[in-house]
């Protein structure tokens, strides 16, 4: 892939325009596959896109050198909300993940995902010279695993998974000495089985319904196999909107969340599908532009890190839809209903624009 | 020394932003790479399978649901309701549409009687909890007032409904039962047969009599519905593309409804079967079989313990006597005897034999049941009197092959071909079954007994009705049939009677003695109906030997008791009516049977007239006790 490298630090009107679409084309699957709700999450989504557009005008407003000094108390707060998650949060659906300030709630994980992003850059920026040393690695496996550590403990599986494509783009970017590898993969491969006792029943058991679907045809199963109906029926042009009979008669599970990609493919087609990933690969495109353009070790990293960020879910989130990838729980940037994700999204794009935007100012 | 450009921070920096260049650039590809399969692999599914998925969709969504189809009613030879539908309603209760749970649950117990806490136990039995959508019957056949208490408490009652059902219903209770049948879930067993192909579990087919073989015209065909379920089953809406069901057809049958009350009136409690039929065409006018049973019961699901007792009852009340039971014929079988004799030139109407009570044949004593004799007994005498001894020397002149050669031209020995489910064959006794069944030659003595319709000859009470009707007519007998001639329902193949005619010459004899049995002095004289020339002929089938010698049957256990016969056809010229009446243990056939062939005789003769007698009220006919479903 060709980069042509801006000529000169712009806002970078491409990256809102995908963002924009996506967005609208989100809360247009979301009206449709909440007709059943009153289409409540859909006025709900509807404020929480007015809030994410105000979170990303202050991420491009102050310079990101401003906010990379404040990183590490970001990090220290988003640490705190995470430890009071467990503490206070109400348990919905068996995870205590929410946090409810009057009419509002929202995910501190979602928060922790952005303010990692801005720490590990911040690391990033400090180092000089080629390959990270085992202690460099190993202070920003102690930035991730606290956070990760902490939404394990919620649990939400699914969110603290999103944690480590951040973590291997960034030591892929920074470089690795083979020793720190070796030693990086040896704690994965001691950590798995460790872990594994510890994760809910419903977890191991939507790990081995990926592998044996068969397993539970009326469970994770059942959602993966009317997913891929959901997809298939959807031909060409889809359905329609409002006609996609598997969303719209609840054969899809968390239709409106997790599988409102499903909903899409169902509904628009194959064309609609290829609109929104082309959408998505804009955004990603821009991310890592930005990234080649920066003008310091910082911005690229901050760029590569929310590509990081939006582009695993991406990949995850549809991977799930097509049957290729074990149910994860994890929401579609942008278009899956859900303040929290929505405005952390909102703030990580805000950030790209913020080092694209300065790329050639001293 | 100057130093090396590499050695420079600038070229290291240089070195490193282009390191990292490249790297973002190999992550490009493999985000680049990744969309470009899910691109590829939406292909795959959206449009290079997009028609698979569609249908599997399809298959998601929509659901046949079955509409069964009316069945058919049974229609008396006058056009009125052998058997019908009735409406029958059900009370449904949809959990989750119940606004207040335990106040519904107050007014179903006031409508329906009976404790709250009862239907909220059918409601959990039925596995469904409040919020289930899954309707529930809570009431089925629930009567008018119940129906009418919910009705008028709709707006109270949100998440309650009323359903109707189509049912059976027998208009004649117990009377006819036999006749027409019962329907009743289809079993595991019938599913798998030819004949209920296209049934399903729940189903309602005909089970016995004519409600079973009719059953393929009496049931139509299924209609169903096209809907649209949502993942749970709900229903959510009606698609085009449904077919209605086809009622099933209307049957006009042959039997009189009038005269089959009147034949189950008369018999009363006594057990015991009856037919009568038109011996021109073999329509089948009344049939019954006592003691009966109140088909109404059978209608949905079987009463278990009802069933058991249905079955365990000694009395049988299950099997049609008709044509299932074969009893001696006693001396109805003289009149065939007599048709033999003649037809053999062995007699002359004028032949005369000497009655004096008892007489030795082949060195064993037999008696008259006259005891001092009916002295010179011709043929008409020996009919009226029913003289034993008489029919001794006849008897023994025609030898046993010619008595089971005219007994088989009467029809005896095989099924009729009814129809109506399995027959009993009956027996006709000769030498080679003797050699056959008892491994022994037949001894003459044993002729003497045939000869006065005892001794190993069995006959059901539909053969003798048959045979009544050849004496009719004209020696041949009509195919017993249940459509009216005419009905468009001529089995094909068979003829419309068997055997071969007779010379009126040779019959008439017989059947003035016949005519005598009834209305000159003779043993019928029970059934004689003034201008109606009634001809019949007794029979007294001995139980056990301790009858034999006693005179007074009201002295008798009941079950001691002789059954009895009264076999016949009215009037002489031009006979319309053919006839059989057994009583099981009714003593003489003058006494028990020939009453009842008489009440019958009464209602056809009016019927006749113009002047049909009202049918007699339902509760005088008697069957199970207390069997009649209330009516709203």
């Amino acid at each position: 892939m060709a980069f042509q490298a801006p000529i000169r630090g712009s806002f970078d009107w491409g990256l809102v325009a995908a963002t924009a679409a996506l967005v609208i084309l989100g809360l247009l699957m979301l009206y449709s596959a909440t007709v059943s709700e009153n289409h409540e999450p859909f006025r709900k989504q509807l404020t929480w896109a007015g809030i994410a557009a105000v979170v990303l005008v202050a991420a491009v407003a102050s310079p990101y050198h401003f906010l990379a000094s404040a990183a590490f108390p970001i990090y220290l707060a988003t640490l705190a909300l995470l430890g009071l998650v467990l503490a206070v949060g109400p348990e919905i659906r068996g995870a205590h993940s929410w946090l409810r300030f009057g009419p509002v709630s929202f995910q501190p994980a979602e928060v922790a995902k952005v303010a990692t992003v801005l720490l590990l850059a911040t690391h990033m920026s400090e180092k000089q010279g080629f390959g990270l040393s085992l202690k460099q690695a190993g202070k920003m496996a102690l930035i991730v695993a606290l956070p990760v550590g902490l939404i394990l403990l919620q649990p939400d599986l699914g969110s603290a998974l999103v944690f480590f494509p951040i973590l291997g783009v960034m030591v892929f970017l920074a470089g690795l000495r083979w020793r720190v590898v070796v030693v990086l993969l040896l704690t994965v491969v001691v950590a798995v089985p460790l872990l594994w006792p510890h994760l809910k029943s419903y977890q191991q058991e939507r790990v081995l319904t990926f592998f044996h679907p068969e397993r539970d045809p009326q469970g994770a199963g059942w959602q993966v196999m009317q997913s891929r109906i959901a997809v298939g029926s959807g031909g060409f042009m889809g359905k329609g909107i409002g006609g996609g009979s598997q969303g719209q008669l609840n054969f899809l599970p968390d239709r409106h969340t997790d599988f409102i990609f499903s909903v899409l493919a169902e509904e628009t087609g194959f064309a609609g599908v290829v609109t929104a990933l082309f959408l998505y690969g804009v955004l990603l495109y821009s991310c890592l532009v930005t990234a080649r353009t920066a003008r310091d070790r910082l911005g690229a990293s901050i760029s590569m890190g929310v590509a990081a960020l939006i582009g695993s879910q991406i990949i995850i989130n549809i991977g799930v839809i097509l049957g290729l990838m074990p149910t994860a729980g994890i929401p579609l940037p942008l278009m899956s209903y859900g303040g929290s994700s929505l405005v952390s999204c909102a703030a990580a794009l805000g950030l790209v624009l913020n080092v694209r935007m300065r790329c050639l100012v001293n | 020394m100057r130093q090396d450009y590499r050695q420079t921070r600038d070229y290291h920096e240089y070195t490193q932003e282009q390191l990292v260049s490249r790297r973002i650039s190999i992550l490009a590809k493999v985000a680049g790479g990744i969309l470009g399969v899910y691109v590829l692999a939406f292909w795959y599914l959206q449009v290079a399978q997009g028609d698979h998925y569609a249908h599997l969709s399809e298959e998601n969504m929509i659901r046949k649901v079955r509409i069964p189809p009316p069945r058919g009613a049974l229609f008396d030879r006058n056009g009125k309701f052998l058997v019908r539908n009735r409406m029958s309603f059900g009370l449904i209760v949809h959990p989750e549409q119940v606004a207040d749970f335990e106040r519904t649950l107050g007014l179903l117990g006031r409508a329906l009687d009976r404790p709250p806490a009862e239907i909220e136990a059918r409601i959990r039995a039925a596995g469904a909890h409040q919020r289930s959508f899954h309707p529930v019957l809570v009431a089925e056949d629930a009567s008018l007032g119940s129906v009418a208490f919910i009705e008028a408490r709709r707006a109270d009652l949100p998440g309650v409904s009323i359903s109707v059902e189509a049912r059976r219903y027998y208009e004649g209770g117990a009377s006819g039962a036999h006749l027409v049948g019962y329907v009743g879930e289809v079993s595991a067993a019938e599913l798998d047969s030819k004949r209920m192909a296209g049934a399903e579990r729940g189903d309602i087919v005909g089970k016995a009599g004519l409600e079973k073989y009719m059953d393929s015209d009496l049931r139509g065909e299924e209609g169903y519905r096209r809907v649209v379920v949502n993942s749970v089953g709900r229903e959510t809406g009606d698609l085009a593309g449904g077919v209605a069901p086809r009622s099933g057809e209307d049957i006009r049958t042959s039997v009189d409804l009038d005269m089959q009350r009147a034949l189950d009136l008369a018999f009363g409690p006594d057990a015991g079967a009856a037919v009568f039929l038109d011996p021109r065409t073999g329509e089948i006018l009344a049939l019954t079989s006592r003691p009966g049973y109140d088909p109404n019961l059978f209608v949905r699901k079987l009463n278990r313990s009802l069933w058991r007792a249905l079955v365990a009852d000694p009395r049988h009340p299950l099997q049609n006597r008709a044509i299932q039971s074969a009893f001696s014929p006693g001396s109805t079988f003289k009149v065939v005897v007599a048709t033999a004799a003649l037809a053999e030139g062995v007699i002359t109407p004028s032949t005369i034999h000497y009655c004096g009570g008892k007489a030795a044949f082949f060195g064993r004593v037999f008696g008259c049941h006259e005891r001092g004799g009916h002295g010179a007994v011709d043929l008409r005498k020996a009919i009226t009197k029913s003289c034993n001894l008489f029919f001794y020397n006849v008897g023994g002149d025609l030898g046993i092959s010619r008595i089971a050669e005219y007994s088989r031209m009467f029809g005896f020995g095989r099924p009729t071909g009814l129809g109506l489910g399995f027959e009993e064959a009956g027996l006709v006794p000769d030498e080679a079954w003797k050699q056959r069944v008892r491994g022994e030659r037949w001894y003459p003595s044993e002729t003497i007994s045939v000869a006065i319709g005892q001794g190993p000859i069995l006959v059901t009470p539909l053969q003798q009705a048959l045979m009544a009707a050849a004496m009719a007519t004209n020696g041949t007998r009509p195919v017993p049939r249940l459509r009216p001639v005419g009905s468009g329902e001529e089995r094909a193949g068979l003829p419309r009677r068997l055997g071969e005619p007779l010379n009126p010459a040779i019959l008439e004899p017989v059947r003035q003695g016949m005519w005598g049995v009834v209305n000159d002095g003779g043993t019928g004289w029970r059934a004689k109906i003034e201008g109606f020339d009634v001809c019949g002929k007794t029979g007294t089938t001995q139980v056990v030997a301790a009858s034999a010698g006693v005179k007074d049957e009201e002295k008798l256990d009941p079950r001691q008791r002789d059954h009895s016969w009264f076999v016949g056809f009215a009037p002489l010229n031009d006979p319309r009516i053919a006839f059989a009446v057994f009583v099981e243990h009714g003593g003489h056939g003058a006494q028990a049977a020939a009453p009842i062939a008489h009440q019958v005789l009464q209602v056809f003769l009016k019927k006749r007239a113009g002047n049909p007698a009202p049918s007699p009220p339902m509760e005088l006919v008697r069957g199970v006790p207390g069997a009649h479903p209330r009516l709203f």
